[in-house]
């Protein structure tokens, strides 16, 4: 009967939404946190608002003494960060697993991870396993399985994200490609001790060693170069030698932990925690009537009041690792103009925009960089703030002129410009009609057709989409945006180009002092505010709603709630 | 006996009236349904016309006075970004009356053909008919439509026509379900007696089919058809989610009423979802009220 | 009857293979691939071309195709590439979850609608017919999410009694007779939400048909024969006006198996809606595929059953 099909194109409504919320992830392991104190958006990490009714909390939360239940959208069962995809995954694999190198506050290397390293001539990393580590089987971490975790990802087989090709390891080549048994550049030296050799230096590799590393015995077993079968078996039960191991899956349910007794940094306070599923519409409800004590938040005004006004509830807030940005593809005559690109900035009122999205909880952004990341530079940063004088006066210049019916046109053709979005967007449905309402009385008429995220993507990687809106996630690696901004680039949709930027970003990519780095990138950054690619607009905010009952819940942009999740203890 | 089609007077006191005639009688004599047509015109003339009485316009924002409940400037408050949530709701009207009823009078008039041609005439013209149906039936539409999407962006069709081209496709894909229903009941009415007389004073089958057997599977139809409605009118707004719906700044009944999945607007702002689902509501009852005056009328077997 | 069944069991063999054409077809063309639906990574351009070609998206399509159909014919469905498990694994952790909410809603409908549909067929007009009318017009004019959510801020948040969503309370380890109880109460909002929104459709179709046959000429002759208005209604109006309406009960099929995707995004509910959902805005094809496949063969056995029932109930059809 018709029913069935038009509940299918309802329910696809709602579905857009979490592919939506779920877009924008990537990141890789994060860092401590800074002293957090109140103060706004652009100078402090992680702004945190106590409870301040603790009495308000829900029995059914009170109820649950050594249980802390954490609210996640939904799980894809890759539970193993070699082969992982979603972003929920990841936070089950952070329980689980631990890595090398960990990151700080800002998103630097720091050796609180289950080793210490050494770096020679630039290009050779020694890494020394600390004392103690133990898998939750209670079997020693050793160098083997530090190895192991590596090999997977070159693997001729390997289908997961990770691209291990671009650092340059010696002999990755003979591996991936060829017939050796292992790579000539990763040596193991002895039970703790490791080795990992590039080609050249390259100061981005840091961060790639922050994968999880896995037990080769348990999931080596029955692995043989090339045939990923036996691994992929235990995807969904996973072992590692972090604070929890996992005890259940249900899927599209609940992912349930128990303390790891083996764990080398201590006993985890809090015995059993659940990961469960709840509906994105609901979460908010969940959450205030006691059946989870965390979950992430949308940012909104009325959000926030909610949470604030609940009582019992620690709300913890911090930038987002990533930013918004009207796309636009530079070969276009119209977009490859620079004057046009400008115009188009100064004629969108990103600051109201902005605020009427987020509040005070977004920002309006400049530079592709997150404003608490190490490399974030403001130095010689045009702001462009709304000006339609100014943005008239450019499209003037630019050879665009004013017509009789209202719209500007250049050698007879008229200035339109066709937008591809999607429906249902929290920012497109307040920004497209100010757009078009903006850029109509520019003398520009701007179209809006609506796709879904897949066309979307497949558009811009053909360039057949003039404008669109989409985000970037944000690593702690500035040099990772060179994928977006350099000639020629993966993620680069612009069909933007210049070889003073490419030449930056080489240059960042080899330099290991951070300082010098530091300064490469504010250059980059300069110019690409001149230039404008893109339209950056806006950087919004996490976040996490706990239970004041939690003590010592711990999140910031660059290190997840699931780090110190095992330090935590439940008040009586 | 042949029915004719205009009145004529037999003698001063009787008046032999065409079947048309009798079921605008009493069409009109049944209340109830005068109030489904008058409510449905309202909601036309609300929406056609209405617009021009307004002083907003589509097109001005004005972020900083959004969400504002109703006040003496604004009837029905503002909406996100500030524009007048009734004229959105007269503007919506448009879309959302013409993709409803276009639809489904597209699979309805495809559905009925079919289901009469192949309950009437069975055998393999049924079987190929009703298989052909089942295809349609078990072809998922999701797919179809978001291929139509990507072609119309590739085709750079104007956006505000797309939402006509998938009105359109969704009539065709949807009828197979009604040709069931039209189907089954002719199985059986075929069966009766008076087919049988129809057969014996030699009719021809399409006045067998369409002036004989259709009429009376016309209450199913009616009912299909009003259920249908409020879905596609609903539908719309699902639809843009896959690149199909109205795009800003036209706006439509279905997409006025998606703020509802925000449960802070659910609570908080009813301004923003309660005029839409009214309307929907007002329609879907106005087209049932009317639909059930009509079978009244057109039944043969209600002395009135 | 039994040739009938045999010939239509037979037909359907190629209409499936030509729909499983047609629908890997259509997902072929539908823009963007796995890869591309998983953007947000940096992914090179050559990584990006050799993961395609590891899943084999650069291969022709006939070839793709075939390959597909050989496993399928051999009851491999392939693996699901969001979740790197077979695709049969993953329909089978989910549909009985549907199926169980499915069946209830069902369920519920039928008790509601059809008596109802019944009395405001014998009463018509009436404040009754027009009461029920009144509430089955919301339950299709209000979109199914709105019910939804009035039903969880009514008695999830307000009254506090019945939980938000999901399916089972997370952190209770109970087992036996206590985790179903767990797992009932999960199961009311998201049944009632289901079922009034089918129950007003159902409830109009048995109203008309019902208004139809106590029209009827031998409805006039059973009351001329002077028996009870009760025996009209139930022994001879009553089984002639189910008759459509068992039909229609075929139709449901798919329905019970294929999952109710809006109430389980509502309730976050493990239905496999849900997932089929997800796997057409992910483009995890061998899913959409073996998903899409297995409700194509429930589609076509359920309009089997449908007109099987119509010849089995009533006497005047002739299956030709």
């Amino acid at each position: 009967m018709k029913s069935f099909k038009i509940k299918s194109l309802m329910a696809l409504a709602l579905a857009g939404m979490l592919v939506l919320s779920g877009c924008g992830g990537g990141q890789e392991a994060a860092a401590p946190e800074q002293a957090a104190e109140k103060a706004d958006l652009t100078t402090q990490t992680v702004d945190i608002h106590k409870a301040e009714d603790p009495s308000k909390n829900p029995q059914q939360a009170l109820d649950r003494k050594d249980t802390i239940v954490v609210g996640m959208t939904e799980f894809s069962g890759k539970f193993m960060e070699q082969f992982r995809q979603s972003s929920y995954d990841m936070y089950v694999n952070q329980m689980i697993f631990e890595q090398l190198v960990e990151v700080d506050d800002e998103g630097k290397p720091v050796d609180e991870g289950i080793a210490t390293w050494t770096v020679e001539n630039d290009n050779k990393y020694i890494f020394k396993l600390k004392d103690g580590i133990k898998f939750s089987d209670g079997t020693d971490v050793k160098a083997e399985d530090v190895e192991f975790s590596y090999l997977l990802l070159a693997d001729p087989n390997y289908d997961g994200d990770s691209d291990m090709s671009k650092y340059g390891f010696v002999g990755f080549d003979d591996y991936k490609n060829g017939s050796a048994t292992s790579i000539e550049g990763i040596k193991v030296i002895d039970d703790k001790t490791i080795e990992f050799t590039l080609e050249e230096p390259n100061a981005e590799v840091i961060y790639f060693f922050t994968g999880g590393i896995v037990p080769k015995a348990y999931y080596g077993a029955n692995y043989t170069k090339g045939d990923l079968s036996s691994v992929k078996a235990l995807l969904t039960k996973p072992m590692g030698s972090g604070p929890y191991k996992m005890v259940e899956y249900k899927e599209g349910q609940s992912v349930t932990f128990t303390a790891n007794e083996h764990y080398w940094k201590g006993q985890p306070a809090v015995k059993n925690v659940i990961f469960t599923v709840t509906a994105k519409s609901t979460a908010m409800q969940s959450f205030l009537g006691g059946q989870t004590d965390v979950e992430m938040m949308d940012v909104s005004i009325e959000n926030v009041e909610q949470l604030k006004g609940a009582g019992f509830v620690d709300l913890h807030r911090f930038p987002t690792n990533g930013y918004g940005y009207l796309g636009m593809n530079n070969a276009l005559p119209k977009f490859s103009d620079k004057r046009v690109r400008q115009a188009l900035a100064y004629a969108l009122n990103r600051k109201d925009v902005v605020e009427a999205i987020y509040g005070p909880f977004g920002n309006v952004l400049n530079v592709p960089q997150s404003r608490v990341a190490w490399s974030y530079s403001e130095e010689g940063i045009n702001e462009y703030g709304y000006d339609m004088e100014k943005a008239a006066a450019l499209l003037d210049e630019a050879g665009w002129t004013m017509g009789d019916d209202g719209f500007r046109y250049k050698d007879g053709e008229k200035f339109e410009i066709f937008f591809t979005g999607m429906a249902d967007h929290p920012v497109l449905d307040i920004m497209l009609p100010v757009m078009i309402e903006s850029y109509k009385q520019l003398g520009i008429d701007l179209k809006v057709e609506y796709v879904d995220f897949p066309t979307l993507t497949e558009k811009t990687n053909n360039f057949s989409a003039e404008m669109w809106f989409m985000a970037w996630g944000l690593t702690p690696d500035p040099g990772d945006s060179s994928n977006v901004y350099k000639t020629g680039g993966p993620q680069n949709k612009y069909n933007y180009g210049s070889t003073k930027v490419d030449e930056l970003f080489v240059q960042g990519s080899k330099e290991t002092d951070f300082e010098k780095r530091k300064a490469i990138y504010a250059e980059i950054y300069k110019i690409l505010n001149d230039e404008l690619p893109c339209i950056i607009v806006y950087q919004r905010s996490d976040m996490w709603a706990a239970n004041s009952r939690l003590e010592g819940f711990h999140v910031t942009p660059y290190k997840e709630f699931t780090k110190d999740l095992w330090k935590v203890t439940i008040k009586e | 006996m042949e029915a004719v089609d205009k009145k004529v007077k037999i003698n001063s006191n009787e008046t032999i009236e065409s079947p048309w005639r009798m079921t605008y009688r009493r069409l009109k004599k049944n209340k109830l349904s005068m109030v489904g047509f008058v409510i449905l015109l309202g909601m036309f003339i609300f929406s056609f016309i209405g617009p021009f009485l307004s002083p907003h316009d589509m097109i001005t924002t004005n972020v900083l006075n959004a969400n504002k409940p109703p006040s003496s400037q604004f009837w029905l408050g503002t909406d996100s970004v500030g524009r007048d949530v009734l004229l959105r709701l007269m503007l919506g009207g448009r879309i959302s009356l013409l993709v409803g009823l276009v639809s489904v009078a597209i699979s309805v008039f495809i559905g009925t053909l079919v289901g009469g041609l192949s309950g009437f005439y069975g055998g393999w013209i049924d079987n190929v008919l009703m298989r052909i149906a089942d295809i349609f039936m078990a072809v998922p539409t999701m797919p179809i439509l978001v291929i139509l999407a990507a072609v119309m962006s590739d085709l750079k069709v104007l956006p505000e026509r797309r939402i006509f081209v998938v009105m359109f496709i969704l009539g065709i894909l949807s009828w197979a379900g009604l040709s069931r229903l039209v189907r089954g009941q002719i199985l059986t009415l075929r069966e009766q007696e008076f087919m049988q007389a129809a057969e014996a004073l030699g009719l021809k089958d399409s006045r067998k089919i369409f002036k004989h057997l259709i009429p009376n599977v016309v209450p199913t139809i009616i009912v299909n058809a009003t259920l249908g409605i409020g879905s596609s009118i609903l539908m719309e707004s699902a639809l843009s989610f896959l690149g199909l719906g109205v795009v800003p700044p036209i706006p439509s009944w279905g997409n006025m009423i998606q703020s509802v999945n925000n449960f802070y607007n659910f609570q908080n702002r009813p301004w923003l979802w309660i005029p839409p689902g009214v309307c929907i509501f007002l329609t879907v009852m106005a087209i049932n009220l009317f639909g059930d005056g009509l079978r009244d009328a057109l039944d043969p077997k209600l002395k009135r | 009857m039994r040739q009938y069944i045999t010939r239509r069991v037979l037909q359907m063999i190629p209409i499936l293979l030509g729909l499983s054409i047609i629908i890997f077809g259509l997902f072929a063309l539908a823009p963007g691939d796995f890869i591309d639906a998983n953007l947000s990574k940096n992914l090179s351009a050559e990584k990006v071309a050799e993961l395609k070609a590891l899943y084999g998206f650069d291969q022709p399509l006939h070839i793709r195709y075939f390959r597909w159909a050989g496993d399928a014919l051999r009851g491999n469905l392939g693996d699901s590439l969001q979740f790197s498990k077979p695709v049969t694994s993953v329909i089978n952790d989910y549909v009985w979850n549907s199926f169980i909410l499915s069946a209830f809603s069902y369920l519920l409908s039928i008790i509601l609608a059809v008596p109802i549909g019944i009395i405001s067929a014998t009463k018509q007009y009436s404040k009754f017919d027009m009461g029920a009318t009144v509430v089955a017009l919301i339950g299709i004019s209000m979109p199914a999410f709105f019910l939804g959510l009035l039903m969880i801020k009514i008695f999830a948040i307000d009254l506090h009694i019945l939980p938000v969503s999901g399916m089972r309370t997370a952190g209770l380890n109970a087992t036996g007779f206590a985790a179903m109880a767990d797992v009932g109460k999960h199961l009311i909002l998201p049944t009632l939400v289901l079922a009034f929104s089918g129950v007003g459709s159902l409830m109009r179709y048995t109203r008309t048909s019902m208004l139809e046959v106590i029209k009827q000429d031998y409805i006039r002759t059973a009351r001329a024969k002077g028996l009870s208005e009760k025996t009209v209604i139930y022994r001879h109006a009553l089984r002639n006006a189910l008759i459509p309406i068992v039909t229609i009960l075929g139709l449901m099929l798919p329905g019970l198996f294929g999952g109710a995707m809006i109430t389980e995004q509502i309730f976050a509910f493990p239905g496999i809606g849900k997932i089929a959902l997800g796997a057409l805005s992910k483009r995890d094809y061998p899913l959409m595929m073996g998903f899409n496949m297995f409700m194509a063969v429930l589609v076509l056995l359920g309009n089997l059953l449908s007109d099987i029932l119509y010849a089995a109930v009533d006497p005047r059809v002739r299956l030709k």
